[in-house]
């Protein structure tokens, strides 16, 4: 696989990695650097008496290293790794060392015992037992969750600002102990409403009524379409198996990278990765998660199109995918669009007709000029509707900059009354914005 | 809409207290209220549902005519071309204060624009980095001065004149002005602090005077000379270090009266030595009494003091001979060569260039305040001939009063000094001062690495460090074609 630098530097778990890891790009840090069919590696000197030995998995993008370092990739995987997609010619071809074979042995022994597992035949019945045992639990779970809810309902949300903290977080621990996680997460975000905010009273009632929208789905769950079921499953916090994903056939497709939302939280990291199919004019979200700094398996930046099969998990409005295989990156064509803030609104009317949740979806619309109503900045189509940019969007200097207060072809995501800019066409070229 | 307000309202007082208001909320209410089996709280629970799913399904645009904003002017000058923008982009990535400053600089000499998706990141760094504003405004184009309309921070950029600024600004606002002033016009400095000097208070006044030390001249007397009686301390001592600075003042003419006195020609010789009485004014004026041991200043340490306050030039007088026969006559004996160093002060002071390039054949002594007065030639002479014993004072005047790259000698110099001393001179100091370093000294990093093997691993890593740095260099140099000849 032919990586660019920035590429390589996307893989740094933080900026102090990419520093160092370029500090290390340079041949006469090496010791020694070779390449073999499916690995590079190199000897480093450190602080050490003896050279660091690096070595990085080419196939499955995968790095070892023998420094101490608590990051992955580690500097000295990163640095060996940029130098190898800015001078390959400079890495002598050779066998891999023992170190190395060694390395890739263990991983190889890995990837067979992980096809073994596949291969076992699954104990249906002890499968089904479990999934029972689940879904009991989350309905125990559910049950205290709607009792929490309607006690709220009852005494009025007048008096929630006043409730300690621990109202909300013992609900969202006994929603985790219930594996009832999507719930838990509702509880948090109510827990976590600014009540000195004007208007708080309806965000919150939104959240319980996601809650109890996603209890009475589940409870009747019967009676719903297979794949709302599927909504309401994932909603709660039921994960799907990737391996089952990626055992269907999914949707090949140029999809151009949109844009990329990263967010942190208790040393996790998330990447919302909003992609669009060319041919398909389907959008998907791609989410990767990084533990402590770890990197991500795929490297999407935003203005790039990669040539992938996708496959969406099961819903009713299929949007979250994983990538069940890439093929290459490249350059985009200008995508198909839409003409404006109506035509928005009708595919939105149409999704909620089948899927009563909300959530944010991208849109690449034609011809979008920055404004100024009451105070916020809002986009304006040509038919002169109006939508407001969500409050606190960083890129909003950028764009108002590159526009110059005209209009531009761009890409946003959002929901309802509030889109949040992902990125611009200036001069054919698709440029993302900061997020 | 009408609906969920009803709802939130109901949910805000809480079922308990306000019955659900099903005959409020048409047939929905009417079917939700026929279901028995359902308590209040579920009853309204499912109302909003309904009401959540309405609103979230039929949501619409907005539709308003006429609201916009007028568009930014078409630009005068051309935009810097991709390879400078990507290089801006790598500055910036980078974080070199060095680098942009270096960018900033091109951008103006080519006379170009900022690209206009990097500059509200340049906008940003001008309102924390005050220096970089004066180059910003420069290349922000029609673009940037309709940005800075949006944004209350960057706002004081460019829409208020110097004046507005010396008149309405925050206080480092009007510093920063007054200083740009004082170095391109002097007189209408002075006259500006002339006119708001009334309204301003003491602290402010000392702290305005500072500024006075640049391009200081003797049409700054006569108001500097009302000063020395003004009731505040401070600025009584602003006025004074800088009538110190002035031969014309009373100061020096009052130091001047009393050398006369102090220094006797005889057949003998020279003589030096202080009269048997001496006026105390000379304490209030700027000689310290207590310079000396037991907060007792001798003699010596008077008259040396006395000697750092005349003009060099007067001597030449004194002695009816020129600056190089008193330097001789002077020498001649060792009492007399003990005052040598206060006169180079006092060339220092005086910026007396013919003075100052004498006293670069003393070996005894380092004069790094008549560095400036020297000709970029003899000024890097005396400092490759010095760097091993004064290495660290020659850095820091290198770094905090040249701009332009150093000789491709001298840079290996300070590298071979800096390069020994890695606690002091970390990689802060390399991005800060790259503009030093030509970019052909990358060639010579090697080279400079110091014995030490502990220094010399350190210094490998700060290489590479300034390598990328110097690439970084090279490639804004080469973005910029119009503009290589003020680059060595």
């Amino acid at each position: 696989m032919q990586l660019t630098e920035e590429q390589v530097l996307a893989l740094a778990p933080d900026d102090a990695s990419r520093k160092a890891g370029k500090d290390l790009a340079s041949p006469n840090k090496w010791l020694t650097k070779a390449t073999g069919p499916q690995a590079l590696w190199g000897e480093c000197q450190g602080s050490g008496s003896k050279p660091y030995q690096t070595q990085v998995d080419l196939a499955g993008m995968a790095f070892k290293c023998s420094c101490p370092s608590r990051k992955f990739p580690c500097k000295h995987g990163v640095g060996l790794l940029i130098l190898y997609a800015c001078n390959a010619a400079s890495f002598t071809p050779a066998e891999p060392p023992a170190w190395v074979n060694e390395w890739l042995a263990k991983r190889s022994e890995k990837e067979e015992k992980k096809a073994d597992k596949k291969d076992k035949p699954v104990d249906e019945a002890a499968q089904a037992k479990r999934l029972q045992a689940r879904e009991q639990g989350v309905e125990d779970g559910l049950a205290e969750l709607l009792l929490w809810i309607k006690d709220i309902v009852r005494n009025g949300l007048i008096g929630v600002p006043e409730k300690d903290p621990a109202f909300f977080s013992n609900m969202a621990r006994r929603m985790v102990d219930a594996k009832a996680t999507g719930l838990a997460a509702l509880v948090k975000t109510a827990g976590n409403t600014n009540f000195y905010a004007e208007g708080w009273q309806s965000g919150f009632m939104d959240l319980l009524v996601r809650m109890y929208l996603l209890i009475t789905g589940f409870t009747h769950r019967a009676q719903l379409p297979a794949a709302l079921q599927e909504d309401v499953r994932s909603l709660i916090g039921f994960t799907q198996s990737q391996d089952e994903l990626k055992a269907q056939t999914g949707i090949t497709d140029t999809w151009l990278v949109l844009g990329k939302q990263t967010t942190e939280e208790d040393n996790l990291t998330v990447e919302r990765n909003w992609l669009y199919g060319i041919q398909t004019q389907r959008s998907a979200l791609v989410l990767q998660f990084s533990v402590m700094g770890q990197g991500f398996t795929y490297n999407l930046l935003p203005g790039t199109a990669i040539q992938a099969e996708l496959v969406y998990y099961p819903s009713t409005q299929p949007l979250r995918a994983i990538i069940k295989q890439q093929q290459g990156t490249g350059q985009a064509p200008v995508p198909a669009m839409l003409n404006g803030w109506q035509q928005v609104a009708e595919i939105e009317a149409t999704l909620h007709s089948t899927l009563p949740f909300s959530s944010e979806r991208p849109y690449i619309l034609q011809q979008l000029t920055p404004v100024q109503y009451q105070g916020r900045w809002c986009l304006a189509d040509q038919q002169q509707h109006i939508m407001p940019v969500t409050p606190g969007f960083a890129g909003i200097w950028q764009l108002l900059s590159v526009s110059g207060g005209l209009p531009l072809d761009m890409a946003v995501v959002g929901k309802e009354h509030a889109f949040e800019p992902l990125g611009i066409w200036s001069n054919g070229q698709y440029i993302g914005l900061y997020h | 809409m009408e609906m969920w307000n009803t709802i939130v309202q109901t949910a805000m007082l809480g079922t308990a207290k306000k019955p659900v208001p099903v005959s409020d909320l048409g047939t929905q209410g009417s079917i939700v209220a026929a279901n028995d089996t359902l308590d209040r709280e579920e009853q309204l629970l499912q109302l909003a549902a309904l009401a959540f799913n309405y609103r979230q399904a039929g949501v619409q645009p907005l539709y308003k005519e006429g609201v916009g904003i007028t568009p930014a002017p078409a630009e005068e000058k051309t935009y810097c071309n991709p390879a400078a923008a990507q290089a801006l982009k790598e500055v910036l990535d980078e974080d070199s204060i060095g680098l942009l400053q270096l960018w900033l600089q091109q951008c103006v000499r080519a006379q170009q624009l900022l690209p206009p998706l990097l500059l509200p990141a340049l906008l940003q760094k001008s309102v924390q980095q005050k220096t970089l504003r004066p180059a910003v405004e420069l290349c922000m184009g029609n673009r940037g001065r309709w940005l800075c309309g949006f944004h209350k921070e960057w706002l004081a950029l460019p829409a208020m004149s110097e004046e507005d600024r010396w008149q309405t600004g925050t206080p480092d606002m009007r510093k920063q002005v007054l200083q740009q002033i004082r170095e391109t016009d002097p007189a209408k400095a002075l006259e500006w602090l002339q006119q708001t000097w009334p309204q301003e208070n003491a602290g402010t006044r000392a702290s305005l005077l500072k500024l006075l030390h640049t391009n200081i001249s003797e049409q700054d007397l006569p108001w500097l000379e009302t000063l020395l009686t003004d009731k505040s301390q401070k600025v009584k001592d602003e006025a004074l270090l800088l009538l110190q600075k002035l031969p014309g003042s009373t100061v020096i003419q009052h130091f001047w009266q009393l050398a006369q006195q102090v220094i006797s020609l005889s057949p003998s010789g020279i003589s030096i030595q202080l009269p048997a009485e001496v006026d105390d004014r000379i304490y209030e004026l700027g000689i310290d009494k207590t310079a000396g041991k037991n907060n007792q200043a001798d003699e010596a340490g008077i008259i040396y003091q006395l000697f750092s306050f005349i003009p060099p030039q007067y001597w030449e007088g004194f002695f009816a001979q020129n600056a190089e026969g008193v330097w001789r006559l002077l020498s001649a004996k060792p009492h007399t060569a003990a005052v040598l160093p206060a006169i180079g002060l006092a060339a220092g002071r005086f910026k007396n260039a013919d003075w100052a390039e004498l006293f670069t054949t003393d070996d005894q002594r380092y004069y790094p305040e008549l560095l400036p007065l020297l000709t970029p030639q003899l000024r890097e002479a005396y400092l490759l001939a010095r760097f091993s014993e004064v290495g660290e004072m020659a850095v820091t005047w290198l770094t905090e009063h040249t701009q332009e790259e150093l000789s491709l000698p001298l840079a290996k110099a300070v590298l071979g000094y800096t390069s020994a001393n890695p606690y002091l001179y970390t990689r802060i100091f390399y991005n800060k001062n790259i503009r030093l370093f030509p970019v052909a000294v990358a060639a010579e990093l090697a080279a400079c690495a110091p014995a030490n093997e502990y220094q010399r691993n350190a210094w490998n890593n700060t290489c590479e460090y300034i390598r990328r740095l110097l690439q970084l260099k090279q490639t804004i140099i080469h973005s910029f074609p119009s503009s290589l000849s003020f680059i060595k």
